[in-house]
């Protein structure tokens, strides 16, 4: 994503004059400051950058009342996944909790969004600036948007941009995030998730595929077998990217930073820690995450004194779709080839713990077909 | 006849001023904001401004240079 110059980050379009519902709003009555007074250091006094974080309920609130309801619950304002998730590491000692939580704050929660983060600018997380001269954008730009945030993993995946890789077969269909990715689910339901994937409105593939159980689809009888069995980025992801040791903490100048020391291209299907009614699959890809036991040593030590009762190889949907890949060839690239599993000699010694519930035992990989 | 000119005439001023009306309340309302909407708009004069503050802030690092790696 090409970087804003600083001028283009505040350059508001005059057209937005036009728009017969923002236009209507005087400036300061959502950013504060004084319009009547031209010195512009003056005149920003008390100016709020983004008006929709935390609270959006008196600017975007006051007509889209529903939206902003439900606001918090949004997983892209709450990150409520990254607390449980860490506070079931973490180190139940109070002080000693109470010091990594600081440091999820300053470090975890900053790459949060907002109503305007997502319609009105860029994430401030990757820089800010407004989109489209503070033009409203009912669907925020892909690249603009989403893929500024998530874009080391799932937007270099889905725009092909790791090497060797194709796009996702989405991409080619000019497929942009909000095709799957609704509304609804983005903006929250009054639910805190514990992950993602529980999400009512998420995406399902099947909301669009339906017909692969259909007598006379392709591959029917491939489908049927393998239903519940296996998730369906199991026979149709390529190799995505896992990360591994993150490490984040200030410099001497009090600048957060953040490490992150292996990152590499790697496909593992591993036994679904997630298996519920919705997800009843046994296996599923699972992609490491870069969270470590020293991650938040720079803060305190032993922080995560309860590592290992999460895996560190967590349920995956890589966004590198197609149709056919290197596993779904023929029935023996996948059945009976160990390289596609995470084994116990997959993980790293010090993660073997964590990640108890994922490995794949041997005797469950599935046999070589003698009748291919 | 002359009634009917009348009428015809009133009604076309009514229909163009309440088009006109009708065409510049969003206008009317961003621009009337003065100052903030008058600088934002003029692309030259926030250039002004944005080089004017990174004269102040020249030398002040933005981020850390230890970040490393993907996240």
């Amino acid at each position: 994503m090409e970087p804003l110059a600083p001028h283009e980050k505040i350059f508001v379009d005059s057209e937005i004059a036009e728009d017969e519902n923002h236009g209507e709003l005087c400036c300061h009555e959502c950013h504060g400051g004084d319009p009547n007074e031209p010195d512009w250091k003056k005149a920003h006094k008390g100016v709020v950058k983004d008006p929709s974080y935390p609270d959006p309920s008196e600017a975007c609130g006051a007509c889209h009342e529903e939206i902003a309801e439900n606001y918090k619950t949004s997983l892209h304002v709450s990150l409520s996944p990254f607390k449980k998730m860490i506070d079931i590491r973490a180190n139940p000692d109070k002080p000693v909790h109470k010091k990594v939580d600081a440091a999820r704050k300053g470090h975890c929660k900053s790459c949060h969004s907002s109503c305007g983060q997502c319609h009105i600018s860029r994430p401030e997380s990757v820089g800010g600036g407004l989109l489209e001269g503070h033009l409203f954008q009912k669907r925020p730009p892909m690249q603009q948007v989403c893929t500024a945030c998530h874009g080391s993993r799932i937007g270099k995946e889905y725009l092909g941009e790791n090497k060797g890789f194709k796009p996702d077969i989405h991409k080619e269909k000019y497929f942009k995030c909000n095709k799957c990715h609704k509304a609804d689910e983005m903006h929250g339901d009054g639910k805190d998730y514990d992950n993602r994937y529980e999400v009512e409105n998420g995406p399902k593939c099947l909301d669009c595929h339906k017909a692969i159980y259909d007598a006379k689809s392709e591959n029917v009888k491939n489908h049927w077998i393998h239903k519940d069995q296996v998730s369906c980025n199991v026979c149709h992801s390529q190799a995505y990217k896992n990360c591994y040791g993150c490490h984040f903490g200030k410099d001497k100048k009090g600048f957060k930073f953040y490490k992150n020391k292996t990152a590499n291209m790697q496909f593992k299907i591993g036994l679904n820690p997630l298996k519920s009614g919705k997800r009843p699959e046994s296996f599923v890809t699972v992609r490491h995450i870069p969270v470590d036991q020293d991650s938040f040593k720079f803060y305190v030590k032993r922080g995560l004194k309860n590592f290992d009762r999460l895996p560190t190889w967590k349920l995956a949907t890589p966004h590198n779709i197609r149709r056919q890949t290197p596993q779904n060839k023929t029935c023996n690239a996948c059945h009976g080839n160990k390289d596609l599993f995470l084994l116990k000699k997959d993980v790293k010694r010090k993660y073997l713990k964590a990640n108890k519930n994922v490995i794949v035992p041997k005797d469950l990989i599935p046999n070589k077909r003698r009748d291919e | 006849m002359r009634t009917i000119k009348v009428v015809i005439c009133l009604g076309l001023v009514f229909a163009v001023s309440l088009f006109m009306f009708y065409g510049s309340t969003g206008a009317r309302s961003a621009e009337k904001e003065n100052y903030c909407f008058t600088c934002h708009t003029n692309a030259r004069n926030l250039i002004k401004i944005t080089r004017e503050i990174a004269k102040d802030d020249k030398g002040k690092p933005g981020g850390s240079a230890e970040t490393e790696g993907e996240g």
